[in-house]
This record gives C-alpha cells, structure tokens and sequence, in this order.
C-alpha cells in the first residue's frame, strides 16, 4: 500500500519534516544486536537506546559478559573485542536450539531458545535493466529442506568513483618540494552495507522458493553505474518468529506515511531481563549458517546516459608560483599539474584535496581483493 | 359589494357521483355586458337568473367584462369573460357558481375512492374529499371540511394523507403537521404518508419541512378523513442555506442527536473536489469526526468507523468511498436527505452501535419528465427522471463517473503516468402508486473502483444494492412495509508484475434482508410500531488464487461464514400530556451462525494460539455453531419547558453483529467485514444522553451531552495478520470502550446570513486487557482511541447577496488525533531503528481549515432550455499544511520525522451543474 501516497501527492498532498514536540526521554535501554553465523567470525554488539533527538554515537556498552549456550547447557563464552563488540570465531554447534545470554554488571538478560536455521545457497543474484533504464538486481534461492522458507538478505555494493582532477605531483611535507605521484588518488572504491530490512518467505507458494526478489534498484543516472559495480548478497535462513519480527520492525521504521499505513506499535525482540522483568530489552537473537554471492555488472552493457547524477562539487585550479612552493599547505590542497615552457615547469596548478582525492568521500583506493 | 359572496370553497358535495346533468336544465344567456366590472357583471346575472356566483372579490377586482352573448350556455359565457385570467368556475345542479384560482373544484371522485377510505370505525356513510391545488394563499384561507358532522360521537378524529411535493408530485419526507392548541404533531414518514389524531372542530394545521415553503391548512374536523397536501418547494435554491431542521420538531420532537442535512444545504457548502459529498458535510455537524481528510470513515460520538448504519434507501452500503475516500459513494443528484441518528436510536434500526445515517434518493418526477446533472475537475454526472404512468409512477436513474485517469496521467511523473484510478456508479429507482393504498418502490445502485499503480497491483472494489418496498394502508391509522433488500460488497487485489508471485486475493460479502414494519396509531396518545427483521449473511472472508500459468502461488481459501441475524421490535409513542411525550422500545435481535465449517477447538483458561488447538469441530451445511442475541433497549423523553424550550432524555443500547477488522487508522480498501462466531462475541453499545433545545427569534439553541460503553471492541495483537488467516480469533483481543461529551449547537436557519455554529467536546476511550503482556496495550489502562478529538469547532456560513449570488464559507477546527511516537532509536544492523511510545500518547498538530464558495445560479426565465449554476470553491483557502500523520523512518540508518498532509495547499475547483 506504499504506493497509495502517490495519490496523495496527485491530489496536491505534501511530505514535510517534521520535529516533534518535547518528548518525556525513555531510559536508556539495553540493545544486543547480532547474529551467530556459525561458520565464521561473528559479532554481537552491545549498545544502549538514545532519544530521539539525540546526535553523536551511541553509548557502547562494556565489560559484560556474553555465552551462547545450547538447550543441553554446553556454552561457549564471545571475547569482548572493545567498544562494545564481542566476538565468537566459527563454531561446531550441535543442531539443537541456542540461546545467549548477556550478564551486564548488575544485571542478567536471556534470549528465547532459537534452533539453529541453515541457509541453502543463493541461486542467482542477477540484474535487469527496468522499463526507464535503470538497474534492478535481485536475488532468488530456492530449497527442499523445508516445506516454507523464511529468508533475509544484507548485502555489500561496491563500486568505483573518481576524483574531479587526475593529480600527477605529490607535495613532500618534509622536503618542501614537489615530487612526481607514483600512487592514484583518482580512482577509488566505495563500499557499503545495506540498511534496510530484505525479508521474504515462500508461504503463500508452492514450492520452498524465493524468485528474483528486489534488493537493490537505481536509475540510469546513478553514479554508481558510471564505472564499474559489483554487489555480494548475503543469505540467512530464519525461523518463522524471526521473520514476524522483522516484518514487525520494518513495518514500524519503513513502511510509513502513507494512508492505510499500520499503526506503529512497540516492538521489542526475544530478550528478556531476568534480574528485572519489568524492564525492556531490545534486539533479536538468531543463529544458522549464511551462504553468499557476489556479482558485478559490466558496465558495457548498460544504455549510456547523458550524464551521471554525481554529486557537485565546485571545483577549480589556482596557479602555484615556484616561490610560494615552501608555504603550501599540503593539508587541504593538492598539486595537480606543472606548467612551462618545453621540459621546465614554470609553476603548478593546484585545487582542494576534495577535487582530487577520491578518498576524502570515503572510499579506498586500494583495490579490493575480490574486484577483478 | 352587496352581491359579493365570500365563498367556502370546501363545500361538502353532497350530489355524489358527480355527472354533467346540469347542462339538461341549462338556462340561456343573452345579452350585452360593456365595460363592466366583474362585481356589476354577476349582479346584472344573479338579477336575471337563479344562478348565485361563489368567489374571493380581490380575485376579480381588476377585472373587466366585455362581452356580447346571445343563446349561450353559463359555461361559454364564463369561457369567455374569464378568457384571460387564472380563474376557473364550476356550475353545480343548482346553478351555484364557484370561482377559483387556477385549478377548477374537482367535482368527481376518483373512481377508486370508495375502495380505499374505509375506516374501521367508519360509521359515516360517505367521506369526503376535497382536492386542494390552489394557489398558496387559497390554500391557506380556504376552510376544509373533513369528516361528516354527527357521525359519530367520538372527541377526535383522524386525519391521513400524503404531503407532496407540488412540483414533482414526490413525497416530502420528515414533514411536521401539527396543532398548536393543544400542541399535537406527527412527521411524515419517508413515502410522505402521515396520520394523526385531533380533537374535533376547528383546527389550524401547521406543515413544516426541509427545503418547501410552509404551510397551513385551516380544516373543519367533523370524524375521520384524508387530507392530502402539496407543498411548495423554496422556488429561488439560494434563499436559504436551509438547515431549518424542522424548527419546531428540534424543540417539540421526540428525537434526539438527530441531524438532518437535505441536499439543498450541502450544495450550498463550498466543496472539496468539485462534488456534493454527503459524509464531508456530515462531518461538519457536532459529535462526528474523522482520523483525517481523504478518508470517508467518519466516527460519531467516539464510535469506530464500522459502527455506522449507513442506510441508502434502507440498504447497507459496506463501503461509502471511492477512490480511497476522496469521493463519497453517492450521486448528489439522486439525493433528498440525509438523516444522522447520534442517540436515541429508534427500535426499528439495529446492528450497528454509533450511529445511523439514513440516506434517501429522490422518486422521481411524477407529472414531467427532467434531468440534472454535473461537470467538475475529476467526475462527470447525470440523473434522469420522470414518469413511467402521469401521477401514477415514476422512474429516477442517475449515473457518475471519473475521468481522473487522465488527470493522473497529465503529471510529469513516471509513476503516475502509468497509474490508473477510475470509479463510477449507478443508481436506478422506480415508484409505482397502485392505488392511494399500494405503493412499491424498487432501488438499484452499482459502484465500481478501479486503482492501479504503475503497471503493478491493481485494486477493484465493488458496492451492490437492490431493494423493493411495499407498502400498503389498512386504513387512517394502521400501514405497513414489507421490504427485502440485497447489500454485496467485493474486492480483490490481483498483482501480475512478477509471473512466479501471481495472484489474485479477493473478498466477498452479501447480505439478504427481508422485514416487515408496521405502524399503528392506537389513539391520540399512543402512536404503536413493531416489526420483524431477518439478514442472511453470506461472507467468503478471503481467497487467493494464481493468476498467471507459471505462478506458484498456492491457492488459498478461508472457509465461508454463514449466519442468521434476526430481529423483532415494538415501540409506543405516548404522549402523557402536552408537556411530556414518552418513547418506549425493545428491540430483541438474535444472531446464528451456521456451518457448513471447520471450527478449531482450544485448551479452555489459556491464550487461544495455534499452539493450543485440540480439536477441530465439524458442522454440516445449516447446522448451528454459536448462538447469541439479546434485547436492546430503546428509550427517550421529551418535556417542553416553556413555548420554545424543551428538555429531551433518552437512553440506548445496541448489538451489532459484523465488525470490521483493521489495523490501519483509515479505512483501508482491502479491509475486512468479520461475522460473530463461536469466539467473537458480538459488539455492545449503551447510551445515555440528555439534551436542552432552545428556539429563540431566529435562533435554535441546543446542548446535549451523553455517555456511552463499548463492550467487544476488537484489536490486535502485535504482527497480527488479518488477511487469509484460517484462525484470526488467535490474533483477536477483545477491548472495551467508553465515550462522552458535550455537544452545543447554535443555528440560524433563514435569512440573509444563515448557517450554524458548533463546539463539541468529547472524549474516546479504549482499554485492552488480555491475559498475556502481548494481549495488553497500554498496562491495561484506559488509552486515546485513534480518532479522540477532543475540542472541535465548526462554522458553516452562507451568505445571500441576491437570488442569483450567494458565498459561504466554513470554518473547522478541532485537536490534532492521537499518535504513538517513538520514545528512542537504537542501532540494530547498523540501522538506527525506533523504539515506541505507549499507544496513542501523542497529537498530531490541531487541524484548522477554512473553505469558501460561490454559487451563481443561472437566470430565473422560466423558458429556457436548461437552468445553470456554478459553483466555485476553494477547499483549504489558508492553504494550512494540516497533519494527516506524523511518522518516522529509517532513510540509510538515519532516523528523520515527516509530517504528511493531504490537501496541503489551497484547491481551487469550479463545477457546473444543470437542469432541465
């Protein structure tokens, strides 16, 4: 019913921001975020609800102690890594139901027993080209192991980006000199993981399978398909009570503002604190083996815009007199280029590192392993 | 003026049938009569011959006669002197002439007169009939004699009729007759039929209604006999806004919380898209709000959407709204009136608790053939009408539809472009008058919705009604109506954009309703009605099907719902004595379901979940699952304080059978009607109000206040899916609800200036308590319901410069609804998430809108091939961004708040409408 504000705005509807009035701040609440992926490293971040209008980190929380443990009683304790991350190296688990259970210094909370859901392997993550030219990739797995299957998906994009200028000298902060560039700022790699919640199950279909299921769509201008871009997709099986879960929080966090929108209502997870159990926890525990795949999009084949929709930055060069060379300040400009008559350079063009840096936006300029 | 005669023209005829044998004793005229007055003229006449002249000398007095006649006839003199005039004569046996003004006295009875006028306790040998066509003034000056002097010797008699309208020969619905001396009045029911009781003698009858100019009829009540009366219609539409809500019923009337708007006053409001739209002008009376704009759920009095009896010619209609609420479902063409019923709901209405909203077409034009319609921004309409017999019966039908898909398609969007959003409906109504004693009238509407976005799901849904009433009279104090009726409603969502996901889903209800009601005027105290009442209900609650050969949807059907509401009322009217009149009634209402059906069975003392099915129940086709049911209580007083105050009391209690499940705060399309059954119990509803009615000069003043309870009010639990699922009673917690405020009401029907002024107070309270913490909301404690506004003001103004021009405008303010807010945000997943607030602790910002109009109505030549008017609107002239929602979402782990308005700008619409 998302669709249904389209209406709204045809009928001279708007959307606008909106802060809302003071707000009596709710008490920090406890937030145990993670998964065990049983075949390899896994993290569960500890963390503490802030208000609303809240800005900067949120508080980690640590020094607690954390144990997955099985429905016989065996555990197997996570190793507090630091600012509120704990980890649990890839583990032979017996196929029977998990909990975890987080002792804080005062208090003791406990998740639901879940069984352990694995993942069947993913398909085909694949793309298309949609009817006003952009891109859409989905994903599709199907299994035998269960007459329903409830799936997840995260997934990591990444894709390549340039800087406006192509720097071929490099300011050496001790010399004071100008040497010429042996790396490349110009061209870098941006990743990112997704945000959203992907959930789907085959409860209505005959059959344990999930068919081209819409993870990531952009339109033909997207910078992100100027050069080159590959996506992996990660898979997780999960229970039933998972899947209601996440359909329950992206319904209360996405799927608003429209008419027939449903009502948001609290939702908390399947922890429970056992010292206190007036008092709310939040997160989900879940546990399974993942499978993944990675594709990239050859950008050959896409039809070519005009122009791609990169974000503006202003951008120009200004002249570097050989003698101002000593006082250049390396820390927010960049060389460019040498200017002169035959082979002496008379002076150099420079602009700001944000011009020709491609890794002030974010990115690496290493190449990732897995990029062809 | 020695000759002059004032004439009585209700003079008893005694010479009964009627024949022309005057003309075998004809006496000859002959002679010269020059440039004489009228008045010298039957001087010189009755001097000559035996014959006496009857008539109203200011009829006559500019009259001039010159003519020359040898050898003829009375008849042909008086063609010719009154060649020129309005005036008719009859010339009785006796040589007795009658002049009146345009209609001739009737001196024949219709033929079947004798078969219809037979009272009970009829001892006269004959009645009499006095057909009354005159012109207003005559009509009121003329003296009726109704009933045979010393025919019996009983203090009252009775009089019955019907009160039409002159113009189209249509009944006048809700039309007050009464006396002042004692007071004693009656209404017309909705065929424009009434009976009352009067003390014998001279009487002065005051006819009141909506819309028509009042009346008076003086009458001579001499024992029982039938009085028809013609009203005239307010000729100039602009004169008034017309919320003269029968005046004197508001004061001197029994009901209570009732609203009627008729269509006269919701044309003249300014309008939102270019179209009348009923339940946007019901909106603007006291006690009833709405979650927001573009939404046609409305909630009266703290009820829920589903709450509402809404009634189109006595009919259900399930879904009110087209294209998602923006339109309301009825063509303003077809309308007469509209009835809002708050409190003090009469026995005969049953099976839903908040209210009722009686909707009424028009009959049709019975002497000529007509049509109206209309052109806006998005819809187009027509209604045409006319009779299928002169006077005897007559047809209305009438059609409407959008054309906003081309609206939709001129945007510069791709997703709209290749949207489609289409509605229509029709109506068809039929009226057929056997004899004065047997009417029927058959009904037919039809709506359709279509919606589809961009290539994807398509949405259809589909309103379908057909009713027939017959309606018969015993005599001048017992008739019936014996009725049956059809309501469906259907929707289904098929979406075909990825082949392997398929589907189409679809929903069906259909109810069959067959009563009978009879209403009985035992004496001048006691006005008696009863009936009986049985629905057969027919639900197929949810199926899914592939739509495509390779999709691998699996077919999925919820078992069908059947069952059986029935109902059997008995109400009395009693007037104790001038001040105080009493209502009394009981509605018994009993309600079956039947299989066939597979019923799960649960562990007893816990929490119904799938977990704890330990049986399934197997019922074969008729067979009985659960049975509920129990007498409701209908009861209201009225005592008049002074001349023109009155306090009024009423209580009622409500069982309602068919609840909507929802768990959007609009009404959603794809929502579903759910029958009681073994484990949802029906819905429960009591109400106490008390009122003061006031009319002062130009003024009505009123106040009421009331208190009502909910029993069995649904809600969910968290994640509950209400579509195809086989056991919703394990997702289904019963609420409780309690509602009250104070309502003040201030009009002014007439005049230049005229409209109303209304504030309410009001509260709307739920509690959810169940037996786990899932089960519970809010700690269990009392907590705002969705649509809790507790301030609300209101101003509907018109004013008239000339016949022609008039402007209105209307002003509503009332507090921003209930919201739940998030409280904190949290990272899961590297996404900042939120956490909620209890339910409904927080408003949305107050709501304020000012609307304004302009009605020009075309020239009043009465020749012309059809009447125009336009009418120009600005919906939301402040062009204020009120709030339809606040909300919250997670945009790339970032937490940002909107605020969503509907019509967040000034809509400017212009609408022709016409006649002919």
């Amino acid at each position: 019913m998302k669709k249904v504000v389209w209406i709204v705005v045809f009928l001279a509807g708007c959307i606008e921001p909106y802060t809302p009035p003071e707000i009596k701040p709710a008490d920090a609440i406890l937030v145990v975020d993670g998964h065990i992926d049983v075949n390899s490293k896994s993290i569960i971040k500890l963390t503490r609800s802030q208000n609303l209008l809240e800005t900067g980190e949120t508080e980690k929380v640590e020094g607690a102690e954390i144990v997955l443990e099985n429905e016989s009683g065996e555990t197997y304790p996570l190793t507090e890594e630091g600012s509120g991350s704990y980890s649990l190296p890839p583990q032979m688990i017996q196929p029977i139901k998990h909990r975890l259970v987080v002792r804080t210094t005062n208090k003791r909370y406990v998740s639901e027993f879940v069984e352990t859901k694995n993942s069947p392997p993913i398909d085909s993550v694949s793309w298309d080209i949609t009817t006003d030219l952009g891109v859409k990739i989905s994903t599709s797995t199907h299994s035998q192991e269960s007459d329903i299957g409830y799936y997840r998906w995260k997934y990591e994009e990444t894709w390549i980006y340039t800087a406006t200028y192509w720097s071929s000298f490099v300011y050496d902060d001790l010399e004071k000199n100008i040497d010429y560039r042996t790396d490349d700022i110009h061209r870098c790699w941006q990743s990112k993981s997704s945000t959203d919640i992907f959930i789907a199950s085959s409860l209505r279909l005959s059959e344990n399978l999930i068919s081209k299921f819409p993870l990531v769509i952009m339109e033909q201008r997207d910078p992100r398909l100027k050069f080159g871009y590959s996506i992996l997709v990660k898979q997780y099986a999960i229970p039933e009570a998972a899947y209601l879960y996440w359909k329950e929080l992206e319904k209360s966090t996405e799927d608003l503002g429209t008419l027939f929108s449903p009502m948001p209502s609290q939702i908390t997870g399947n922890f429970t604190c056992t010292t206190n159990p007036e008092e709310k926890v939040l997160g989900y525990f879940s546990i399974g083996t993942s499978s993944e795949k990675r594709i990239f999009i050859d950008i050959q084949q896409l039809p070519q815009p005009d122009n791609y929709n990169v974000p503006y930055i202003n951008c120009k060069l200004d002249t570097l007199q050989l003698t101002d060379i000593p006082t250049f300040n390396s820390s927010a400009y960049i060389i460019i280029i040498g200017i002169g008559k035959g082979t002496a350079i008379t002076a150099y063009l420079y602009s700001t590192n944000t011009c020709a840096d491609c890794r002030i936006a974010g990115g690496t300029n290493v190449k990732p392993d897995f990029w062809p | 003026m020695k000759t002059t005669r004032i004439i009585f023209l209700s003079i008893t005829l005694f010479c009964l049938p009627w024949t022309r044998c005057w003309s075998q004793v004809e006496t000859q005229i002959s002679g010269s009569f020059r440039n004489m007055t009228f008045l010298q003229f039957v001087e010189e006449i009755e001097q000559r011959s035996d014959y006496h002249f009857f008539f109203h000398p200011t009829w006559v007095d500019s009259l001039l006669v010159n003519i020359n006649v040898s050898n003829k006839t009375m008849d042909e003199t008086l063609d010719e002197v009154l060649r020129e005039t309005d005036l008719k004569y009859t010339v009785t046996l006796n040589h007795k002439v009658y002049l009146t003004l345009r209609q001739p006295i009737v001196t024949q009875l219709p033929i079947d007169f004798f078969d219809t006028d037979i009272t009970p306790d009829s001892t006269e040998k004959k009645a009499n009939y006095v057909r009354i066509e005159e012109s207003e003034k005559a009509k009121i000056e003329e003296i009726i004699v109704i009933g045979i002097k010393g025919a019996n010797n009983k203090p009252t008699g009775s009089i019955a009729g019907y009160v039409r309208n002159i113009k189209s020969g249509e009944p006048v619905i809700g039309a007050t007759i009464m006396i002042d001396e004692p007071l004693i009045g009656t209404a017309t029911d909705p065929s424009g039929y009434y009976s009352i009781l009067l003390p014998k003698g001279s009487q002065n009858l005051k006819i009141r209604s909506i819309g028509m100019k009042s009346t008076e009829r003086n009458i001579i009540l001499n024992g029982d006999g039938k009085l028809n009366i013609e009203m005239e219609e307010d000729v100039i539409p602009l004169k008034e806004i017309v919320v003269q809500s029968d005046r004197d019923e508001k004061v001197m009337g029994l009901k209570m919380g009732t609203e009627k708007l008729d269509l006269k006053t919701m044309k003249q409001m300014p309008l939102a898209l270019g179209e009348v739209d009923i339940i946007k002008a019901v909106l603007t009376l006291p006690g009833v709000q709405t979650v927001g704009e573009g939404t046609t759920g409305f909630n009266v009095r703290g009820g829920a959407t589903d709450q509402n009896l809404i009634l189109f010619n006595e009919a259900i209609i399930y879904n009110p709204s087209h294209l998602f609420g923006f339109f309301s479902a009825f063509n303003p063409d077809l309308l007469k009136n509209v009835e809002l019923y708050k409190s003090g709901i009469p026995a005969e209405f049953g099976g839903r608790i908040s209210s009722v909203l009686d909707i009424t077409t028009r009959e049709g034009n019975k002497k000529k053939f007509s049509g109206s319609g209309g052109i806006g921004p998005i819809t187009g309409r027509v209604a045409l009408e006319g009779p299928i017999i002169k006077e005897k019966s007559s047809f209305l039908i009438g059609a409407r539809s959008s054309y906003s898909d081309w609206i939709l398609h001129k945007i510069p969007s791709t997703t709209l472009k290749n949207s489609e959003a289409s509605f229509y409906d029709l109506n068809a109504n039929i009226n057929h008058e056997f004899n004065a004693k047997n009417h029927l009238h058959a009904t037919g509407y039809l709506s359709q919705d279509r919606f589809k976005l961009k290539n994807d799901t398509s949405y259809n849904y589909s309103n379908k009604m057909a009713a027939i009433k017959w309606r018969h009279i015993f005599n001048n104090k017992f008739f019936s109506e014996l009725g049956g009726n059809y309501s469906g409603y259907d929707y289904s969502i098929i979406s075909d954009n990825n082949p392997v996901e398929a589907f189409n889903l679809s929903y069906r209800l259909q109810q069959t309703n067959v009563k009978a009601d009879f209403n009985y005027l035992l004496n001048a105290k006691n006005t008696v009605n009863f009936g009986v009442s049985t629905i057969l209900y027919k639900l197929s609650p949810g199926s899914l099907t592939p739509s495509a050969n390779k999709s691998l949807i699996v077919s999925d059907q919820l078992q069908n719902e059947q069952a059986n509401e029935s109902a059997i009322y008995l109400g009395d009217q009693y007037e104790v004595n001038s001040r105080l009149s009493l209502y009394g009634g009981l509605r018994y209402s009993f309600f079956k379901s039947t299989g066939p059906r597979d019923v799960f069975i649960y562990e007893p003392g816990v929490t119904k979940d799938v977990t704890t099915i330990i049986d399934t129940a197997h019922y074969t086709s008729g067979q009985k699952i659960s049975t509920t049911g129990g007498p409701e209580v209908r009861l209201s007083a009225r005592y008049i304080i002074a001349e023109n105050s009155s306090v009024k009391i009423s209580f009622n209690r409500v069982r309602q059978y068919l609840q909507r499940l929802s768990n959007t705060t609009a009404i959603s399309p794809t929502d579903i009607w759910k029958l009681s059954d073994a484990y949802i119990k029906p819905l429960l509803g009591d109400q106490f109000s008390i009122g003061y009615y006031q009319n002062a000069k130009a003024l009505e003043f009123s106040a009421e206040v009331y208190y009502k309870q909910m029993k069995n009010f649904l809600d969910y639990k968290g994640g509950a899916e209400l579509i195809l699922n086989h056991h919703i009673e394990t997702d289904i917690i019963n609420a409780s609800g309690k509602a009250y405020g104070a309502e003040f009401l201030l009009k002014k029907p007439s005049g230049k200036l005229n409209g109303w002024l209304s504030y309410t107070y009001s509260r709307s309270l739920l509690r959810t308590k169940g037996l786990l913490p899932s089960e519970t909301i809010n700690q269990g404690n009392y907590y705002p319901s969705n649509y809790d506004k507790p301030h609300a003001f209101n101003f509907i103004g018109n004013y008239k410069f000339n016949r022609r021009f008039s402007i209105s405008a209307n002003v509503t303010y009332s507090t921003g609804r209930p919201i739940t807010l998030p409280l904190a945000k949290y990272d899961i997943d590297g996404t900042s998430r939120l956490f909620y607030s209890d339910r409904n602790q927080y408003r949305i910002p107050d709501y304020f809108r000012i609307d304004f109009g302009i009605n020009i109505e075309g020239n009043h030549k009465i020749k012309k091939l059809a009447h125009g008017s336009w009418n120009i609107s600005i919906y939301n002239l402040t062009g204020r961004n009120n709030a339809y929602s606040v909300y919250f979402t997670s945009e790339n782990g970032i937490v940002k708040g909107y605020k969503l308005s509907v019509f967040a700008y000034a809509i400017p619409t212009i609408t022709y409408n016409f006649k002919f």
